[in-house]
């Protein structure tokens, strides 16, 4: 499966392709723009996305995603510090969060967790 | 592992990485936060010169700089193991704002938090790299 991650991080890049390329294949962008590009032509299981954005805040890029036939579907996990406190709080099409700052072992087995919709968090 | 990169630099930049199972992530992570400790002292040099400039100059453009390098300290140093110095980034970071629009006794007490941080973020770096 590819993951999409998207941060303008290097080093959360960095960790994120390390924790998680052993699991799954790992692909980056570093705005919310490139990462609509990326998400329709590498189409990702699911796109890691931190909340703040070069370009604008992480929630208008899922508002495109979502208006996009191509990408509308694609599960999303919020990397953020802002977490919130109820699954009821979770924006639509929002899977999961990971926050800041997180463990990098054992990362792909919360994300399998959240994908299929057993823990947020 | 296969790294290909698309475009140079940090933004517009998509990376595939295919890993090979033989990884060892621990090991891997390890070398990671080796590379990221070694690079700590020009972050918070970066971070101490912004902050004096904001202060100095009461220029916003160095405030809005400060911010960003406190925010990414904040958001990394704990993923790397770091986390003391994330707790210290988060009170500069927070901190700031507040500090560049007080005045007087108010503004001194406030500088002087940031001051304090980022005297403790100092001493954590140089305890990392020796």
């Amino acid at each position: 499966m590819v993951v999409l991650v998207v941060d303008d991080e290097p080093d959360i890049v960095r960790l994120l392709e390390i924790a998680l390329g052993n699991d799954f294949t790992v692909v980056s962008a570093s705005t919310g723009q490139d990462a609509l590009v990326v998400a329709r032509r590498e189409r990702p299981g699911v796109v890691l996305m931190d909340r703040r954005l070069p370009d604008g805040d992480g929630l208008q890029l899922l508002e495109e995603m979502r208006r996009d036939p191509i990408t509308k579907g694609t599960p999303i996990i919020l990397v953020t510090a802002l977490t919130p406190s109820t699954p009821s709080d979770l924006p639509p099409g929002v899977v999961g969060f990971i926050e800041k700052p997180f463990d990098p072992i054992g990362l792909p087995t919360r994300i399998r967790a959240m994908l299929h919709g057993r823990n947020p968090w | 592992m296969v790294t290909r990169r698309r475009g140079s630099g940090v933004r517009n930049t998509v990376v595939r990485r295919r890993a090979e199972p033989s990884d060892d992530l621990r090991d891997e992570v390890a070398i990671a936060a080796r590379d990221y400790a070694r690079a700590l002292p020009a972050k918070t040099r970066a971070l101490a010169k912004a902050i004096a400039r904001t202060r100095i100059h009461h220029d916003k453009e160095a405030l809005a700089v400060a911010r960003s390098l406190a925010h990414r300290l904040r958001g990394t140093a704990g993923c790397y193991g770091f986390a003391e110095l994330g707790v210290f980034a988060a009170v500069i970071e927070d901190s700031l704002w507040n500090a560049f629009s007080a005045t007087g006794a108010e503004a001194e007490r406030r500088w002087a938090v940031i001051d304090r941080a980022l005297a403790q973020l100092d001493a954590i770096v140089l305890r990392q790299t020796g």
